[in-house]
């Protein structure tokens, strides 16, 4: 090898008995086993993902044992693992409602077993261990979330499978590791323009979200009935949505639209006759949503790459409720996030519908895309 | 990707490069490709060694940094090769 490297730093010619095929074989094997060995470091997982397949061929390894490295923890865990099986118990009796969603559970496994293949350990290994005293988890789960995009999940589902098990883990909380956004703020002028040029049922939509900010995707999830189109003959400047969300359990919470998306929404509906159990928007893709409304934005001029998108529409909503000197707490628990909505199921904080109305009555003036007839209105 | 041992992050490092040019199938390179991905895999192997050394003895092996070679850690005899580990020249 010395020679080799020698030969090629001076430009020489590698010998033909040195195979780099044959020598990338051994490099991979004694590599692999050289840092299990002596660093518990598991090759596979520091390498990108196109370069899995190689490795895996190259060191015997299957792809499936490679990857997934599944080898040791059987799945499900809840079903093979009695700290696993104890741990749900306990949060399946704390969750309001006194059972937790599939995909939640199906969560909280693949998030542990991630984890264990880090520790080299299943999950009643881990809890054993760190009675004993013979492993303590937390230089492993501090080198763990060195990494990770969704540092709090993980952080969040790993302390409580100690704490359930009667063991609590020194690592401080992790601070959010917020990206910098990208996303520009939509103007209101914009908007209008964007929803002059937008159909009918575009128009309904945008609109619609310019009061909710809701994601595509949750968009998709809403049906007629969520609009409460009982009271839309009654004269007021917002009208309440009833808006679903599923985080460990479904949480309700109310939001509200303004009256000149009520009556986009109201053409919309009758034009299309739908029922109240229909979904008004559901074309079984979001990014079919996504597609037309980069499209009218770029017919109108106001389209920038990776700058202007639904997520726009937030933005502009997100200033205008902090203007308008809504609470801060509010706001995130509007928007979706994880704290306050657990919040909101402990009934810490959370915000009445109606404060919350009143809320939104007071950033009406700056929130409406249309004045009302006959009104003049500086945007 | 961090590792609190910085040899053995470069380690990873050049065996992720090696293995990159080992399987690139480029028309007119594959001897380049094949003389980059042979140093890269010397590399990977004298900084794993390197990386050992600097577990068991982190403040002399910092010392010692400038000095060591491939050669040297390869001989040095606080690392011992496992049967069918033996280095294939």
């Amino acid at each position: 090898m010395h020679n080799a490297r020698n030969y090629s730093q001076h430009r020489g010619s590698i010998t033909d008995s040195l195979s780099s095929q044959e020598y990338m074989k051994w490099l991979c094997k004694f590599v692999n086993r050289f840092a299990k060995d002596n660093f518990r470091l598991s090759i596979i997982q520091e390498l990108p993902l196109e370069l899995k397949l190689i490795w895996t061929k190259l060191t015997n390894e299957t792809v499936d044992i490679a990857i997934n490295k599944e080898l040791s923890i059987k799945s499900p865990l809840r079903e093979n693992y009695r700290t696993v099986a104890e741990w749900l118990r306990k949060k399946r009796i704390n969750s309001r409602r006194g059972f937790l969603t599939d995909d939640y559970i199906i969560q909280l496994e693949s998030n542990l077993k991630r984890f264990c293949n880090f520790a080299g350990m299943t999950p009643d290994e881990l809890i054993d261990g760190a009675k004993s005293g013979t492993y303590s988890p937390d230089d492993d789960l501090e080198k763990f979330l060195v990494d990770k995009v969704s540092v709090t999940a993980f952080y969040i589902i790993i302390k409580s499978f100690y704490v359930a098990n009667g063991l609590s883990i020194k690592v401080p909380y992790p601070n959010y590791r917020m990206s910098e956004s990208s996303t520009k703020e939509m103007t209101t002028v914009q908007l209008r323009q964007l929803c002059d040029y937008s159909d009918l049922e575009e128009r309904s939509w945008i609109l619609a979200n310019s009061y909710m900010g809701l994601s595509v995707g949750k968009l998709l999830l809403l049906k007629v009935k969520d609009f409460r189109t009982e009271n839309w003959d009654m004269p007021k400047n917002v009208y309440p949505v009833k808006i679903r969300l599923n985080v460990s359990n479904t949480f309700d919470y109310t939001t509200f639209i303004g009256e000149d998306a009520k009556n986009a929404l109201k053409t919309y509906f009758e034009q299309r006759n739908l029922s109240s159990e229909d979904c008004p928007w559901n074309y079984g893709r979001h990014m079919i949503l996504n597609d037309y409304f980069r499209r009218n934005c770029q017919k109108i001029g106001i389209w920038e790459k990776g700058r202007i998108s639904p997520k726009s529409l937030e933005k502009r909503l997100q200033r205008i409720l902090t203007e308008s000197g809504m609470r801060h707490e509010w706001i995130c628990y509007l928007f979706g996030q994880r704290p306050y909505i657990q919040k909101r199921s402990s009934k810490i904080d959370a915000p009445l519908d109606e404060e919350l109305g009143i809320a939104y009555e007071k950033a009406y003036p700056k929130l409406r895309v249309y004045p009302r007839e006959n009104e003049n209105v500086t945007l | 990707m961090s590792f609190t041992n910085p040899l053995l992050g470069m380690a990873v490092y050049s065996l992720t490069n090696a293995l990159e040019l080992y399987q690139k199938n480029e028309p007119n390179s594959e001897e380049r490709r094949r003389f980059g991905a042979i140093i890269l895999m010397d590399l990977s192997v004298e900084y794993i060694l390197k990386a050992k050394i600097y577990q068991l003895d982190v403040t002399g092996s910092i010392n010692k940094q400038q000095d060591l070679g491939f050669a040297d850690v390869m001989k040095d005899d606080r690392i011992v090769f496992l049967e069918g580990e033996t280095p294939v020249l």
